[in-house]
């Protein structure tokens, strides 16, 4: 049997972007697994104002944000 | 004559289109906008691999608007909301799949002056595509939607089986 062609990931891979000021998503890092995303956005979030998002790099959806208001403008839940 | 899987909410309101039938023409359109042009970008960047999702979204905050969004679970369905309080109710239409939501709008204003030595005409189009993954699996013909001081509220109601195992796993909830 031959060797798999594609190397498979374990977990979904997430991309972590950073928004900048002229609302253009600058992506800070790649990482692997939804656990492994909130740890590495997190400090991310603190060290800057802008708005954070990690996205599911193969749907494109974006699973969480950070340092945005929520819809009806209240300040949204910080990560456990 | 109403068009086959759309539902317009008549509340006090102007209606909101629900579109029950997947994504629309437009929406379909606006994503193939946004692919147009994160090609573009991938070819303005030399061609570079490996930043197609940076791309993707560069070009979606250029073509269109940022909206925020949230979702609620409740045993029975799901309630979006997202801040929509630049466009009408009738600027809005909402794409419902069972396992994805799209909220598009369009906005158009006009505005002239004219003077005696002068005219002035001038456009705005502001243009909104928001989807969204949903954690279950939703009934697409259960749901309603409202606007309300610029929040849209969404209400979709869970697939049956969803709505089974839910109530299966919270507490209190009925088991067979």
């Amino acid at each position: 049997m031959g060797l798999p062609t594609e190397r498979t990931h374990l977990y979904r891979v997430y991309e972590i972007f950073e928004v900048m000021p002229n609302s253009s998503p600058q992506r800070v890092t790649v990482v692997s697994g939804l656990e492994f995303a909130k740890a590495a956005l997190q400090p991310l979030a603190n060290q800057t104002n802008n708005e954070c998002f990690v996205a599911d790099a193969k749907t494109r959806q974006v699973v969480i944000q950070m340092n945005v208001a929520s819809a009806n403008g209240l300040p949204r839940p910080t990560l456990d | 004559m109403q068009e086959k899987g759309v539902v317009r909410h008549q509340t006090t309101a102007p209606p909101i289109v629900i579109r029950t039938t997947g994504l629309s023409v437009e929406a379909k359109e606006m994503l193939d906008a946004i692919a147009r042009r994160a090609y573009e970008i991938f070819e303005a960047k030399g061609r570079a691999r490996g930043h197609d999702l940076e791309n993707w979204f560069e070009a979606e905050s250029e073509l269109f608007e940022r909206t925020r969004v949230d979702v609620k679970e409740t045993p029975e369905g799901l309630t979006v909301l997202a801040d929509v309080r630049r466009f009408a109710p009738k600027e809005l239409e909402v794409d419902l799949e069972p396992r994805r939501v799209t909220i598009i709008g369009k906005h158009q204003s006009q505005a002239e002056r004219k003077t005696d030595t002068s005219y002035l005409s001038e456009k705005h189009t502001a243009r909104l595509l928001h989807s969204l993954q949903l954690p279950v699996e939703i009934d697409t013909h259960r749901a309603s939607a409202r606007l309300k001081k610029g929040i849209l509220e969404l209400d979709v109601k869970k697939a049956l089986a969803e709505e089974r195992k839910t109530s299966q796993a919270l507490p209190g909830g009925i088991t067979h």
